[in-house]
């Protein structure tokens, strides 16, 4: 009785104790969990607004029901599977050219020794910081059809120029580089911090049995980081149906002609439903969106669990 | 102590991201309080510093009248549309807002975002009613409720093109003759041959469609005159025509290679980069309404007025989260009451945003001024935005003999079969959906004939377009205007 009662009474102070030890962390998480409460959790009251026919007057709860009226938008709208499609393998080649990418930057700058290793850090992160439109008119510097830089070079020698923003087959490519060299300095750095943590005796000790740095890349560097650029993935397949509005909207101009190969799904939803204006089938889509995320978390999720446990989110 | 100070530090950042966190929250606030009437309106210019002075002066009276100030607050005009939505898709407590668009205003009178205002306006607005004629009524009216104020002002245009006078001159082209799109090639043709640095012709020249045919509302659709019905877009041959003709005028470069990626279509003419031009307001014979708004001597070529849809120009609409219509509906009784109330509010204060033209004062027997232009200019509310625009003081702005025959037009301009029509789009919700998205990916294609070839995206098109539903918002839309007509 007694015993159980200390046992108790340890358990809570235990509690306590880790509460305390970890409160400076927790203070600096705070801003963030409250970040995601109010702007992640508290709008989730949102999801019933597909499943109503939006009317200003009657306000949110006293719209009507309308079941999966505003769903319809998805049936047979080619459209919308096109701009999926784009959103899906777009997002998935992002994730993978992008990951490895930034590993062999962080391996590369893992390597470095010279001071000039802060200068490399900078420089590639700065792209991360430069918003997409200022990007676009960048490229634009180079493609525009008739003063851009590329076709300048082509005039020179006599070629026709090539008309970038009226053809959608160059578009897969420039969107591809574009997005990496945009992101590839942000997740090169965190690979790299994540490398700062690895016991350098490991290295030592492989480059003692005669391992080169090939070999200690392989077996040491990449093992390491594995963790990391697994949860990483598993986040942004989260958020694979997710185009980045900058991206998508800015670098192509806009052009209606590129749509085919650039339409992705927040850009029609943007097209389409900024200006018909109705919140109902609006939502419809971003529901649409989400549920087929989430899917594929889990999925994902499920796979890596699988293949390897400690790896795995949940 | 170094401890010490990190902790102060970590303690810092996180009270402010916190107090960052929190008050985004709350930045909808400064809601206006029961004597204050906030009103909404986009910048008429980029400069409007003398916000403040101005409607001090234009508060004297609405407190002394009404006993309430107006809270105007502008925004500019490129971002109006984007944040008025916002705005009232948020439910925000405002009073008065102009609309966006005429189709936005339907829209969102549709969906209860304003107050009806056939009773207010009997009860309040008899100076408003007593200065409105069938075609105020017939625009403002949703659904057989009046939605807005509707504010004076041309219900058909004179459309024109424009041409650059140096250029027009030097090749001696014969502009006023020109009747039809072809007309224009051999000039194109010279231009491009002879001038490197010119473009031959702006894209959005015929970009409205040809006089027959009116009411591009409905997506995909277009009201055919003469058959007195809805047809498809992609069925009106003079539409396709025109199309295919720019399509030719493209590859021939006549039009500029990155003409469907252009957003800003005034500032692009305004680079003087091209010869041949569209109308930048309606058609003045001097061509001096381009040459004052383009920046460099013009000539214009009349290619005929529009048809009267009544669809469309400046209203102002009372929101359905006013606590306080009422007040709202007499503040706008009071500016169409009173000349010198929405002088003050379209041109300024005197002697600091205009003066008064004594002389010409005198001539026309009604008051003329001077309003400050460039960049002295610090105060703009175009009249037909404030509402009375008849009651406008005759000025470079707009003289009285063209106010004047602005009247005129609207009395004996031809007038559609179609006024007053809106379609309700609820039955065909989904399709209406599908067709615009089509609709916005194609129409700027087809208007600035950036195809590479023309048949198969027009085919493309059509499958498209029926693909999404097109047939469905025909039907509905020649059935619902059959029984509107009765």
């Amino acid at each position: 009785m007694r015993l159980e009662k200390r046992n108790v009474l340890g358990r809570r102070n235990a509690g306590i104790r880790r509460f305390r030890k970890n409160l400076p962390l927790l203070l600096i998480a705070l801003p963030a969990i409250i970040y995601l409460f109010v702007f992640n959790y508290i709008p989730l009251y949102g999801l019933v607004l597909p499943f109503k026919n939006y009317q200003y007057s009657k306000g949110f709860f006293g719209s009507e029901w309308v079941g999966l009226e505003n769903f319809k938008i998805l049936l047979n709208n080619k459209q919308v599977l096109i701009a999926t499609r784009n959103t899906f393998f777009y997002n998935l080649t992002f994730i993978i050219v992008g990951t490895c990418v930034a590993v062999v930057l962080a391996l590369m700058l893992y390597e470095m020794t010279s001071r000039f290793v802060k200068v490399y850090q900078t420089m590639l992160l700065l792209p991360h910081f430069i918003s997409w439109v200022i990007v676009a008119y960048v490229a634009l510097v180079f493609l525009d059809m008739d003063a851009g830089l590329f076709n300048g070079v082509r005039k020179l020698f006599g070629a026709e120029p090539i008309l970038w923003y009226n053809s959608p087959k160059y578009w897969p490519p420039l969107i591809v580089i574009f997005n990496v060299w945009k992101s590839m300095g942000f997740s090169a750095i965190m690979y790299y911090a994540s490398l700062m943590g690895v016991d350098q005796e490991l290295f030592e000790a492989a480059k003692i049995d005669g391992a080169g740095k090939l070999k200690q890349m392989w077996h040491i560097a990449i093992p390491s980081i594995k963790p990391l650029i697994i949860t990483l993935t598993i986040l942004n397949i989260g958020k694979i149906f997710y185009g980045d509005f900058g991206l998508f909207y800015n670098l192509p101009q806009n052009s209606p002609l590129l749509y085919s190969a650039t339409d992705v799904i927040d850009t029609y939803v943007y097209r389409t439903l900024t200006v018909l204006g109705d919140m109902g089938i609006s939502s419809a889509v971003g529901f649409y969106q989400s549920v087929l995320g989430f899917i594929l978390v889990l999925l994902t999720n499920w796979v890596v669990n699988r293949i390897d446990s400690d790896n795995a989110l949940f | 102590m170094f401890k010490k100070f990190q902790k102060l530090l970590v303690f810092g950042v996180t009270a402010t991201m916190l107090a960052g966190a929190l008050s985004g929250c709350s930045t909808g606030g400064k809601k206006g309080s029961d004597d204050v009437i906030v009103w909404y309106m986009p910048k008429c210019i980029d400069n409007m510093s003398d916000l403040d002075l101005v409607m001090t002066e234009a508060n004297k009276k609405f407190e002394e009248e009404l006993g309430v100030t107006v809270d105007l607050r502008l925004i500019d005009y490129g971002n109006y549309g984007e944040k008025m939505n916002v705005i009232i898709t948020s439910g925000e407590e405002f009073d008065i807002c102009q609309s966006v668009s005429y189709d936005t205003m339907v829209r969102q009178a549709k969906a209860g975002a304003f107050v009806p205002l056939d009773d207010l306006l009997k009860q309040y607005g008899q100076d408003i009613l007593s200065k409105w004629t069938d075609l105020e009524y017939a625009t403002a009216t949703v659904d057989g409720k009046i939605q807005v104020v509707q504010g004076q002002g041309t219900y058909s245009t004179a459309e024109s093109i424009v041409f650059k006078k140096d250029l027009v001159e030097k090749y001696g082209f014969d502009y006023k003759n020109v009747k039809t799109l072809e007309d224009l090639e051999p000039y194109l043709k010279q231009i491009k041959e002879n001038e490197p640095g010119m473009i031959p012709m702006m894209h959005d020249v015929w970009g409205a469609v040809s006089q027959r045919y009116y009411d591009e509302s409905i997506p995909g659709l277009i009201f055919d005159d003469e058959a007195g019905r809805y047809i498809k877009l992609y069925e009106a041959t003079d539409w396709l025509n025109e199309r295919r003709i720019k399509n030719d005028f493209y590859k021939k470069g006549y039009i500029a290679k990155d003409a469907v990626t252009q957003k800003d279509t005034q500032t692009e003419a305004k680079s003087g980069r091209y010869a041949v031009m569209n109308n930048t307001g309606y058609y003045t014979e001097d061509g001096s309404k381009s040459s004052s708004n383009l920046g460099f001597p013009c000539v214009e070529a009349y290619r005929g007025n529009t048809v009267i849809a009544a669809k469309g120009g400046a209203s102002q609409a009372i929101s359905s989260t006013s606590k306080k219509p009422e007040k709202a509906m007499q503040v706008l009784n009071l500016i169409w009451k009173d000349p010198e109330l929405s002088n003050l509010l379209g041109y300024g204060v005197e002697g600091v945003n205009y003066v008064v033209d004594e002389k010409r004062s005198a001539e026309i027997g009604s008051r003329s001024v001077i309003p400050k232009s460039g960049n002295e200019m610090t105060w703009a509310i175009w009249h037909n935005c404030v509402g009375p625009l008849w009651d406008q003081w005759d000025s470079s702005w707009n003289r009285i003999e063209s106010l004047q025959y602005m009247q005129e037009v609207n009395r004996t301009a031809k007038r559609s079969p179609a006024m007053g029509f809106i379609l309700d789009t609820e039955p065909i919700k989904t399709q209406f959906a599908k067709v615009t998205a089509v609709k916005d990916e194609a129409l700027p294609v087809f208007n600035t004939g950036s195809m590479d070839d023309f048949d198969a995206y027009l085919e493309d098109f059509k499958r498209k377009m029926d693909d999404a539903g097109l047939n469905d918002i025909l039907e509905e839309a020649n059935k619902q205007f059959e029984a509107w007509k009765k």
